[in-house]
């Protein structure tokens, strides 16, 4: 069964491989449009840091963020949203939609493949994955303007929780699109997923109450980029590690299972 | 106008198809709304005012942008950009109505839509507001002047969208065009911050571009930031100035892409 399990993650490594330089062709193929992505893209996150600009230029912190402790988060935040909207979302699950009420889904759940791989994972948008790497320049410049000393142990638990918090933010993102297999008239389920990741781009300590157990518990947006974010600047809380792995495991167990249930109410437009 | 009354019923028939779309587009409301709240009242733990901005008008400010935004958006270019990318607009030119009127009665049907939906929505939240915040610059006459400058905003923005479509003739896919407008909305339109947090340089030079009357002034009428017969005529020559510069870009795009259409579909 180790075996079986094992060949099957093998397969789809190489497929996803296959589908990454195939997304890259595509993507690079018309230079021109390529180049008009990437400004967009830079654009996005340029208006993103303007405005904390704008903000900072008349308070001193948010929530006990400084200055420059938000703009490493900002970096991180550049970076966490490219890679779920590239990976995930822009090519894929904001199409799943429209291919449910043309019938065109027919053709996804005809491969032999995995649907929700097919669904989710098909077409990466290889701009997104270049205009990422801004924000590593964010977070080093953020970073260099901080008098903070990082070990590799905050390293690695920064990478670690973000791994958790990208498979949180994919289960979040296929939760809201499998209710399109029920809701056949509205397209924008994809949407409200990604809106719902936007609460990621705040510090956590902002969320209190009623909000701080939602983010922490029901939505664990934090994940992705606040917690990744002060695992450096502000230090390793270690119970963030076990937290994030364990809401990874079951947001993306509740997703999938989501989506194995409203698959079932998928019914062909037909020709 | 018989014929635009059609346009009209039909534009309202295909826009109340996907009702549920509604109902998604309420909850992206929403989520925009308690997100951008949440910030700004952990901002205004610390700090009593920004640059003079209160946290009653922050927190008010923030409620309405996507309102008036439900008001002043027009899309026109996603859809004008491609019946020309695809040919389709050969079939429109032969018949026998304006393409720019019957855009502008489908973008009319789509904010009535859109504002019978969710304005009971909204009327919830800015009572759910007023019981909660002591807000006393709200004026009948802010309300209204506020109303009355997004309105005259839907043209200034149709004439900007239709310039933007227009592009449709020489580019392949004028996405990037919509998607650079959304950003220079966020940045400078008043749809990320008031302008009353900003430096005076940047003021002025915010204070000149178009862009504020799709977000930041509508909301200073209601807030009591902007009020006066004054400042409402300034502000319509304004529009009015650069809703006729839009008008003559579109013009201009739009005579000199008709002689170079194909209609090869892409």
């Amino acid at each position: 069964m180790v075996r079986t399990a094992c060949k099957s993650i093998t397969k789809y490594i190489r497929i996803y491989w296959t589908l990454l330089k195939f997304s890259f062709v595509l993507s690079t193929m018309y230079r021109a449009s390529f180049l008009i992505e990437l400004i967009v893209e830079f654009g996005y996150q340029i208006s993103f840091i303007f405005f904390f600009q704008v903000l900072y230029a008349n308070i001193t912190d948010i929530a006990g963020w400084t200055k420059y402790e938000i703009l490493f988060l900002l970096g991180v935040n550049i970076f966490t949203s490219e890679i779920p909207l590239g990976l995930f979302s822009i090519m894929n699950l904001r199409k799943v939609p429209s291919k449910i009420r043309s019938g065109e889904f027919d053709f996804i759940l005809l491969k032999p493949l995995n649907s929700l791989f097919s669904a989710s994972l098909m077409r990466p948008y290889f701009t997104s994955a270049l205009s990422s790497i801004s924000g590593f320049y964010v977070m080093y410049y953020a970073l260099s303007h901080l008098s903070v000393s990082v070990s590799i142990s905050q390293i690695f638990a920064s990478i670690f929780i973000f791994l958790c918090g990208i498979v949180i933010v994919y289960s979040i993102l296929v939760l809201c699109t499998s209710l399109s297999f029920k809701y056949l008239n509205t397209t924008n389920f994809p949407y409200i997923g990604e809106r719902i990741m936007y609460y990621k781009s705040h510090p956590h300590h902002i969320y209190q109450g009623a909000f701080k157990l939602l983010f922490f518990y029901v939505i664990p947006t934090i994940f992705i980029t606040s917690i990744p974010a002060s695992t450096i600047v502000k230090g390793l809380e270690p119970h963030f590690i076990i937290h994030s792995f364990l809401a990874a495991v079951i947001s993306l167990v509740v997703a999938i299972k989501t989506w194995n249930v409203m698959l079932r109410q998928y019914s062909s437009a037909s020709s | 106008m018989k014929k635009y009354l059609q346009f009209f019923k039909t534009s309202l028939s295909t826009s109340l198809e996907y009702r549920a779309n509604l109902v998604g587009l309420f909850f992206q409301h929403i989520l925009s709304i308690v997100q951008i709240v949440i910030l700004w009242v952990a901002i205004f733990r610390t700090n009593d005012n920004v640059n003079g901005f209160t946290f009653e008008n922050a927190i008010l400010y923030f409620i309405c942008v996507p309102f008036i935004g439900i008001i002043t958006r027009v899309n026109v270019s996603d859809i004008l950009s491609e019946e020309i990318r695809l040919g389709v607009l050969s079939n429109n030119l032969i018949r026998p109505f304006s393409i720019w009127f019957s855009k502008l009665i489908e973008t009319i049907t789509d904010k009535f839509h859109n504002l019978i939906t969710l304005t009971p929505i909204y009327l919830v939240i800015f009572v759910l507001y007023f019981l909660n915040v002591d807000n006393d610059k709200i004026t009948l006459a802010g309300i209204i002047s506020s109303l009355f400058i997004a309105s005259c905003a839907i043209f200034l923005h149709f004439a900007l969208d239709m310039a933007i479509a227009h592009l449709a003739f020489w580019v392949v896919d004028t996405w990037a065009f919509q998607h650079l407008k959304n950003i220079t909305f966020t940045m400078i339109g008043g749809q990320n911050f008031p302008y009353d947090i900003l430096s005076r340089n940047l003021r002025v030079v915010f204070e000149f571009l178009p862009f504020k009357f799709f977000y930041y002034t509508p909301i200073s009428y209601l807030l009591g930031l902007r009020s006066g017969i004054h400042a409402i005529s300034q502000d319509i020559l304004q529009m009015t100035l650069w809703t006729m510069f839009f008008i003559v870009i579109a013009s201009i795009l739009w005579k000199k892409g008709l002689q170079k259409y194909g209609a090869y579909g892409m």
